[in-house]
């Protein structure tokens, strides 16, 4: 039960706009979440256009790096994050934990009016004077703190720095939230190793998040000092814009970097485990038959995590850090591996010996599986110090980056809206045009990405305005144009998506409170689920959450995990 | 719904994954690399062939499994033993993690750690030296003349016409350093090391033909070694955000023989 | 709309910690990786020619001597649930930030202010975030005694906000 409790909301405000229920908040940050995407992939379009016809112009330079800047920031925090780890963070846990609602609805609540700001303050950026930050996602200083060195880093990078704490306060917040919960909630009998594999990614992906998030916090602080106070933190001496020397001295810019990346590293992970844990779930939920290797796999997150926060120097191989602490870094980070293949391994060996349905959700469930695999290996290229000279930099990286926290996080949150559509609204989203958008997003997505890595193979560096003026990125950029028709695709193919979501909710198929048969306790709750969840008692669990026989009847293979009075 | 009598059906949604792997490793295998003109560039593209060998392998594997088990499964038949002890499950994670941590480590203690002396060793007592600075938007490259020292620089100097790397004239080993906008010529078959150092923001010194790449950090002296295996020029770009003209921060490194590259800096006078 | 009143889950009846203790360990946690981020900055900025030491405040010292009795003294008031002790504990932590005002003070009359050298730069920013965190277990502080709340979560932060405040002046005596 919640530590906190709420009682029933009666009115329109308490109950749609400033509600403490975890399932209103967790559409409320998937609404801004899906907004904020249409934002982020037209940014993405716009990149696209300029690189693949850069004798238009049909940007400025000072744009362009803006466009590159916001969409990374974007997508990373206010897209992927808020969707996938506040949205279906916040609309899972209680449900299938068997919790009447988080432990602190009150800070629940406040942790998204909290993102609201920081989402405005993005898009204000836009047009104050200078444009939108521009010096990466990244934010690297000397080029982040100093407005004389790129138009961006006037107003818009304040804004940027801003809008970045209002997301560590909102996350804190909320992984705290999700933290207390697991730990405290969970229905009578639900031990740790009961849980579903979804909420062990969750409670995996709070503490690396709400580990990792302090020293960018000292970062951003650092930073906005530099700008704004006259401080040196990470600015060194004999700076030189324009024939004068700056009179900052004695700061480092790698510091800001070890800081950033300390981060950075952790929080793919905070964005790819929960997508990696709801494909478990719904493996299991298709497939008919338990998770196989459960155990390892909660052991493989929990090394994976705890590896996770040790390796953030792979970003910095070729920064001029000690290159014995780049060969640790190396060592360390390609050790990432095993763990990943046995969670790699389990996924697929879940199929075995299985019976598949493919309704809607398994299509991107299965999907999901083979780009962990694609983007898993490609890591390793980057992971290699000596071969990450080659590649850093390059749209290897790029490619690598999207397909793990650009495709396996996009896939297993259009999986997650298909499955749980019936327990967020009571409907099923309409079969036919989810497969259309899986073929017309997958296919597209996939592939645009891979080819990426075969740029990078050949050369093509990443941040580029234009391309042409190279003779050695010439090869690379003759696959710009398959890369950018695919991207048009798969962004316009989102409109499919949008009219089968928004038209189901109102006048979809109604479904009961099971319509998978699957055994995790979030369905054995009204479809939609009210307030408080459970209108009468609470669920009692007696066995693992993947009680599914695949031997016997198809209208009786499946044993729920919870016992509802 | 699949609460009635017949689930949803596809086991030929396995296709799917054999023509992801198949067209993956193949168009790896086709070849992207560009040719290398480098002695550690070859060390660098052995351990990416390395690695698209082994993980190229291990991905096929997988995605023939997985479309082999959608294909087998999809189809919906009832299955027995279906479930193995967890004894049995975690037998199985011992084989991946063996596989990658062999795989993994080989790729880094054993293929790549022979390059690394190269990249990072000492160089040699002969090694031909050349300093290049990154700035918004070029490359100012010093070549440290007769003397064979690289003279003192004070930035309050620096002057974008003038004294684009604020020579300190005082200082009699700057009187004789040569100061070159963008082309860095360097001996064929010698190890070169190149000083680097920037003025404003971070910038990335990168040879793609060469396998180079080191960032430039303002503030810090960072040194990048490798040797010329082949006369030529070669593209020299910027592969660290620096600004609106990241895109065309273009130098070249022109490598030449030793006789060659001698009457060329006879040819140049010194910037002071 | 919401019940103030804290619901504690049964503690007996199964063995999960209290929800207010985990609550308060993460945080704690996350303020301590906040100053651990601090820690590797001030190390890695120190060695710098440019790095002219200050010398403490002496004001600080009095707020010091004020946060550790106010820790003290709100130790007693969980211990013997006494309000009025809960009382100086909150005086005695106003105390403290009013010390560091005329710290800030002390210091900017002596000619260094947050640009000034990198040490002073450490001072000015390591003892606003610490106070921000402070403030915040003040009020935190005010609402437990107006609430008569349970005391036992707001000394844990108030006691490692001091712990923190010490560490901090053994960081920048060096």
């Amino acid at each position: 039960m919640a530590v906190e409790e709420h009682s029933a909301p009666t009115s329109f405000v308490q109950k749609y706009i400033f509600s403490q229920d975890h399932k209103v908040i967790g559409l409320q940050y998937i609404f801004t979440a899906l907004f904020m995407a249409i934002v982020g992939g037209g940014l993405a379009v716009m990149i696209r256009t300029q690189i693949t016809w850069p004798e238009k112009a049909m940007v400025t330079p000072e744009a362009y790096l803006s466009l590159v800047t916001m969409h990374g920031t974007i997508m990373v925090f206010f897209v992927v994050s808020l969707a996938l780890v506040s949205g279906f963070g916040n609309f899972l846990i209680p449900l299938m934990i068997g919790a009447r609602d988080m432990a602190y609805p009150l800070l629940n609540m406040l942790s998204y009016w909290t993102i609201v700001p920081a989402c405005l303050l993005v898009l204000v950026s836009f047009v104050v004077e200078g444009g939108a930050a521009a010096a990466g996602w990244t934010a690297y200083p000397p080029l982040s703190a100093l407005p004389e060195a790129v138009p961006g880093s006037g107003l818009g990078q304040t804004l940027w720095l801003l809008a970045m704490a209002l997301f560590i306060v909102s996350f804190t917040m909320g992984g705290l939230n999700y933290i207390v919960t697991i730990l405290n909630c969970r229905a009578k009998g639900m031990s740790l190793m009961r849980m579903p594999l979804t909420i062990w990614t969750y409670f995996m992906s709070s503490i690396l998040g709400v580990l990792s998030f302090p020293p960018l916090t000292a970062a951003a602080i650092m930073l906005l000092l530099d700008r704004h106070g006259g401080t040196s933190f990470f600015l060194p001496d004999g700076l030189v814009f324009n024939n004068e020397v700056l009179a900052h001295e004695g700061g480092t810019p790698l510091l800001f970097q070890h800081l950033f990346w300390f981060l950075g590293h952790p929080e793919v992970y905070v964005l790819v485990l929960p997508g990696i844990g709801i494909t478990f779930d719904l493996i299991a939920t298709f497939a008919r038959r338990p998770v196989f290797g459960y155990k390892t796999s909660v052991y493989a997150l929990v090394v994976v995590g705890f590896l996770s926060m040790i390796v953030w120097g792979h970003h910095m191989y070729v920064t001029g850090m000690n290159p014995y602490v780049g060969e640790y870094f190396s060592v360390a980070t390609v050790l990432i591996t095993a763990p990943f293949a046995v969670l790699g391994m389990n996924l697929v060996a879940s199929l075995w010996r299985s019976r598949i349905r493919m309704e809607v959700p398994m299509y991107w469930a299965l999907g999901t599986v083979a780009v962990i695999g694609l983007g898993g290996f490609g890591g390793l290229f980057l992971a290699t110090s000596i071969s990450d000279i080659y590649f850093h930099d390059s749209f290897f990286v790029v490619g690598h980056f999207h397909l793990m926290i650009g495709v396996v996080t996009v896939l297993s949150i259009f999986a997650g809206l298909y499955h749980w559509f019936p327990k967020m609204f009571g409907r099923v989203m309409n079969a036919r045009l989810g497969k259309l958008h899986f073929w017309l997003t997958y296919v597209p997505m996939v592939t645009l990405f891979f080819l990426m890595h075969l740029q990078g193979m050949s050369g093509l560096l990443r941040r580029y305005y234009d391309h042409s003026i190279y003779e050695f990125q010439k090869p690379g950029q003759e696959l710009a144009l398959a890369i950018t028709l695919l991207t048009y695709t798969a962004f316009a193919a989102q409109g499919i998506f949008f009219w089968n979501f928004f038209r189901s909710m109102f006048s979809g198929e109604k479904v009961g409170e099971n319509p998978w048969n699957a055994t995790t306790v979030e369905w054995t709750t009204p479809s939609p689920a009210g307030h408080g969840n459970w209108p009468g008692a609470l669920p009692v669990i007696d066995r693992h959450p993947y009680d599914y026989d695949p031997a016997a009847a198809e209208d009786k293979d499946y044993n729920p995990q919870g016992v509802v009075a | 719904m699949s609460e009635s009598n017949s689930p949803p059906r596809n086991p030929r949604f396995g296709i799917l994954f054999f023509v992801f792997g198949i067209a993956v490793v193949g168009t790896f295998a086709l070849g992207w690399l560009p040719d290398v003109k480098s002695a550690h560039g070859h060390g660098i593209d052995g351990v990416i062939r390395y690695l698209l060998g082994t993980t190229g392998a291990l991905f096929l594997l997988g995605c023939i499994v997985l479309g082999f088990f959608v294909m087998k499964y999809g189809r919906g038949e009832a299955q027995t033993r279906a479930i193995v002890s967890g004894k049995a499950q975690a037998l199985w994670a011992v084989v991946p993690v063996l596989i990658m941590c062999a795989i993994s480590e080989v790729g880094v203690l054993v293929m790549a750690l022979p390059v690394f002396g190269e990249v990072y060793g000492e160089p040699p007592a002969d090694a031909y030296h050349v300093e290049v600075v990154g700035k918004q938007f070029e490359w100012l490259v010093r070549y440290p003349g007769p003397d064979g020292v690289f003279g003192e620089v004070d930035h309050e100097k620096v002057h974008e016409t003038r004294n684009p790397l604020g020579l300190v004239k005082s200082d009699p080993a700057a009187l004789d350093d040569i100061v070159v906008r963008g082309k860095v010529h360097i001996p064929v078959d010698r190890m070169t090391v190149v000083h680097l150092r920037a003025l404003d923001v971070i910038h990335s010194f990168t040879v793609p033909l060469f396998r180079v790449k080191q960032d430039t950090l303002p503030g810090y002296e960072a040194f990048t070694q490798f040797t010329a295996t082949e006369a030529g020029t070669f593209e020299l770009a910027c592969a660290e955000l620096c600004g609106l003209g990241h895109y065309r921060m273009q130098g070249s490194v022109i490598a030449e023989s030793e006789e060659s590259l001698q009457n060329w800096l006879n040819g140049q006078e010194p910037w002071l | 709309m919401t019940s103030s009143a804290v619901e504690l889950p049964a503690h007996g009846a199964d063995l999960r910690p209290r929800a207010g203790d985990i609550m308060c360990i993460v945080l704690l946690g996350v303020v301590a990786m906040l100053f651990a981020g601090f820690t590797a900055a001030y190390f890695i900025r120190r060695p710098s020619p440019d790095w002219v030491p200050i010398a403490i405040p002496s004001w600080s010292w009095l707020g010091t001597a004020a946060l550790v009795v106010s820790s003290a003294l709100l130790e007693g008031a969980r211990r013997r649930q006494n309000r009025s002790l809960l009382g100086a504990s909150i005086l005695l932590g106003f105390v403290f930030l009013g010390s560091q005002v005329l710290s800030w003070n002390e210091l900017s009359a002596a000619g260094v202010y947050l640009p000034s050298t990198p040490h002073g730069s450490f001072y000015f920013m390591l003892t606003a975030v610490h106070g921000v965190h402070l403030l915040c277990g003040l009020l935190a502080l005010i609402y437990t005694a107006v609430r008569r709340a349970e005391i036992r979560w707001v000394a844990g932060y108030w006691h490692f906000m001091g712990l923190i405040w010490l560490y901090t002046l053994l960081l920048l005596a060096n």
